[in-house]
C-alpha cells in the first residue's frame, strides 16, 4: 500500500462509514417515498446511482484506491468493461426472451393478464 | 525502483536495487561490465497483486450473476415480479444487514490501522468485532431463509409450492393437497376423536363431511373450532366449490375469476386487491343466485313431500310401499339440496370474511401450516435468483469469517498487517457486492 502509516485516518474512515449509512437510509427512503418519482424506472436508477456511490466510497477509501498508484486502472477498467459487455450481451436473449415465446409457452408463463393490467 | 512500495514482504531478490541477475554481468563493447537492475513493474506486494487479480475475477463473476438477475428481473411483464413483501423480504432487515456489513468494513480497516501501528491488542479487538458482525450478518440471513422455507418458497418442486398462474393445473394441485391433508388426518386421528371432533362417521367422504359443515359454524379463525373442522370446512368452501363451479361455468372469464379468488384466499397479493375485490362482489352475487335457485328447489321438494304425506291410502300395503319409496327418493333429493344450500352459505360466509379483511387478508397459508399451493407469478425464477445470489454471497462471507478465525490467534502487529490488508480488501469486496444486492433484491 502506498499510504503513509503515520497518518491517522480514523476520523476519515468513520466519516465515510456515516456517509455510507446515510446513503443506505437514502435508498430506503427513495424506495418508500410516495409520489417522489413518477416512474418506478427513475426510482430504480436513483437507487442504483446511490449504490454506485456507496461502492465508490468503499473502493476509494476503505480499499485505499484514493492513495494507490495508477496500476489500479490496469486491473479494474478492463474487468469492469468485461462485466458490462457481458450484461449487455445478455439483453437480446434474456431480457427480451418473451418476444420470441410461442403462444403455448406464453399461456403457461407468468403473465400480466393473470391479474388484469399491470400495476 | 520504488523503494517505498517495497517495504512489505516481498523476497529480497525483488528489492534488488542494483541487483545482478544470474550472478553475471555482461561485457559491453568497451569491455566494462554493465549491471542489470531489477525494475518492479507494479509497486505493490505479490500477495496484494494476487489478491487484486482474484478480485478482478470476482468482479466479473458477480457482475455476471447480478447482470443475469437484472435481465431476468426486467424481462418479465410489468407487475408480475414478486414484490419483496409477497416473498417475505423485509426491507428494513435488508437495510440493517447492509449497515452491519458496512460497520464490519470499518472495523476491519481499524484493525489494519492498529496492526500497522503495532497496537496488537487493539487490532485483535477490531478483528474480533468484524468476525462477530460477519456472524451477525449470516445469522440474519439464515433467519430470512427460514421465512422463505416455511412458506414453501423454494427454487424448484417438489418443495416449492409456487405456481405461475391460477389455472386448472393449480386447482388440481390445491385439491390434491387438501386430499393429502384429510388422509393424513384420518390416519392419525382415532375413530373416537374423529367422531367427537367432526361429528361424522369414521370413513368421511367429501360429501358426507360437507354435510356437517353447517354445524361447524366457524368461518375461518374462530378459536373453538378444531383444525379438523376447519380443514373440512375450508376444503369444501374453497377448492370444492371452485371445482364444481368451474366445471359448470362455460364463460372463461368467470372461470378465471373463480380461480383468481381461490388463489387470493390461499396466498393473497395485496397489489391484486382492486381486481379481487370486484371478483369477490360478483362471486357473492353468484352464490346468492345459486342460493335463490336452491331455495326454489327446496320449496318444490318440500311441497311434494307434504303432498305425499297426507295421501295415506286406505288400501293395501303395496300402495303404501310405493308411496314410501317415492317419499324416500324425494327426501334424499331434499337432503342433497339442503347440503348444497349449507355449502353455498358457507361459501358466502367465507367470501364475506375475505371482503371484510380486504387487502389485509393474510391468506389460509398464513393461518395454517397446511402448505397449500400458492400462485406467485415468476416466483420460481425469483427464488432461483435470490437463493443463488445471496447464497453465493453468503459463501463468500463465510470464507472471510474462516480467514478471520485463522488470523485472530496470531500476533497482529506490522508483520501481520499485509495479511489483514489483503483480507480486508476481500471483505470490502464482499461488502460492495451486498451494496448492490440490497436495492436489487429488497427495494426494486
Amino acid at each position: 500500500m502506498s499510504d503513509d502509516a503515520h497518518v491517522n485516518r480514523t476520523p476519515l474512515f468513520f466519516g465515510v462509514f456515516i456517509v455510507l449509512v446515510g446513503l443506505t437510509l437514502a435508498s430506503f427512503w427513495v424506495a418508500n417515498a410516495e409520489g417522489l418519482f413518477a416512474l418506478p424506472q427513475t426510482k430504480w436508477q436513483v437507487m442504483i446511482g446511490i449504490s454506485t456511490a456507496k461502492a465508490a466510497l468503499v473502493v476509494l477509501f476503505f480499499m485505499h484506491f484514493w492513495w494507490e498508484q495508477s496500476w489500479k486502472y490496469l486491473l479494474t477498467i478492463p474487468t469492469m468493461l468485461m462485466a458490462v459487455i457481458l450484461v449487455v450481451a445478455l439483453i437480446p436473449d434474456i431480457m427480451h426472451r418473451r418476444q420470441s415465446y410461442s403462444e403455448t409457452r406464453l399461456n403457461h408463463s407468468a403473465a400480466e393478464d393473470a391479474y388484469g393490467p399491470a400495476k | 525502483m520504488n523503494s517505498k512500495a517495497n517495504h512489505d514482504h516481498t523476497s529480497p531478490s525483488e528489492h534488488g536495487e542494483s541487483h545482478v541477475r544470474g550472478g553475471h554481468g555482461h561485457d559491453s563493447a568497451d569491455g566494462h561490465a554493465s549491471v542489470l537492475s531489477y525494475q518492479a513493474c507494479l509497486p505493490i506486494s505479490r500477495g496484494k497483486l494476487a489478491l487484486w487479480l482474484f478480485l478482478s475475477t470476482e468482479i466479473m463473476f458477480f457482475a455476471a450473476l447480478i447482470g443475469s438477475y437484472i435481465v431476468l428481473r426486467f424481462g418479465v411483464p410489468d407487475g408480475t415480479w414478486p414484490a419483496p413483501k409477497v416473498v417475505h423480504l423485509l426491507e428494513w432487515v435488508g437495510a440493517l444487514n447492509t449497515c452491519v456489513l458496512l460497520l464490519s468494513s470499518v472495523t476491519v480497516v481499524f484493525a489494519f490501522e492498529a496492526a500497522k501501528q503495532n497496537r496488537t491488542q487493539v487490532a485483535k479487538t477490531w478483528l474480533g468485532l468484524t468476525l462477530l458482525l460477519g456472524c451477525g450478518f449470516l445469522g440474519i440471513k439464515a433467519w430470512e431463509y427460514s421465512g422463505k422455507i416455511s412458506h414453501g418458497i423454494y427454487p424448484q418442486r417438489p418443495r416449492s409450492l409456487m405456481y405461475e398462474r391460477p389455472d386448472l393445473n393449480y386447482l388440481s394441485a390445491v385439491k390434491q393437497r387438501f386430499t393429502e391433508l384429510v388422509s393424513a388426518r384420518d390416519k392419525t386421528a382415532s375413530d373416537t376423536q374423529k367422531n367427537k371432533v367432526a361429528g361424522v362417521a369414521p370413513k368421511v367422504g367429501p360429501t358426507e363431511s360437507a354435510g356437517e359443515l353447517v354445524k361447524v359454524r366457524s368461518v375461518v379463525l374462530e378459536d373453538h373450532a378444531s383444525d379438523a373442522d376447519r380443514l373440512l370446512f375450508l376444503r369444501e368452501t374453497t377448492v370444492g366449490w371452485t371445482e364444481r363451479r368451474v366445471g359448470r361455468v362455460r364463460n372463461p372469464f368467470v372461470q378465471q375469476e373463480m380461480l383468481d379468488v381461490l388463489a387470493f384466499m390461499i396466498y393473497p397479493e395485496a397489489a391484486n386487491w382492486p381486481h379481487i375485490e370486484g371478483c369477490l362482489q360478483r362471486e357473492t352475487l353468484r352464490v346468492q343466485q345459486e342460493l335463490d335457485e336452491m331455495a326454489g328447489q327446496q320449496k318444490t321438494l318440500r311441497d311434494k313431500i307434504a303432498a305425499i304425506a297426507p295421501a295415506e291410502p286406505a288400501g293395501g300395503a303395496a300402495v303404501d310401499a310405493t308411496i314410501a319409496a317415492e317419499r324416500v327418493v324425494l327426501e334424499n333429493e331434499l337432503a342433497a339440496v339442503d347440503l348444497q344450500i349449507s355449502q353455498w352459505k358457507s361459501r358466502g360466509q367465507l367470501l364475506a370474511e375475505v371482503q371484510a379483511s380486504g387487502s389485509e387478508w393474510e391468506g389460509l397459508n398464513h393461518h395454517y401450516h397446511w402448505g397449500l399451493p400458492i400462485v406467485l407469478p415468476n416466483g420460481n425464477t425469483w427464488a432461483s435468483t435470490y437463493f443463488l445470489l445471496t447464497g453465493l454471497h453468503a459463501i463468500h462471507v463465510l470464507v472471510g469469517l474462516i480467514a478471520f478465525v485463522l488470523l485472530l490467534p496470531r500476533t497482529l502487529g506490522p508483520m501481520a498487517a499485509p495479511w489483514i490488508e489483503n483480507l480486508a480488501l476481500y471483505w470490502h469486496f464482499v461488502d460492495i457486492v451486498w451494496i448492490f444486492l440490497f436495492p436489487l433484491l429488497y427495494l426494486f
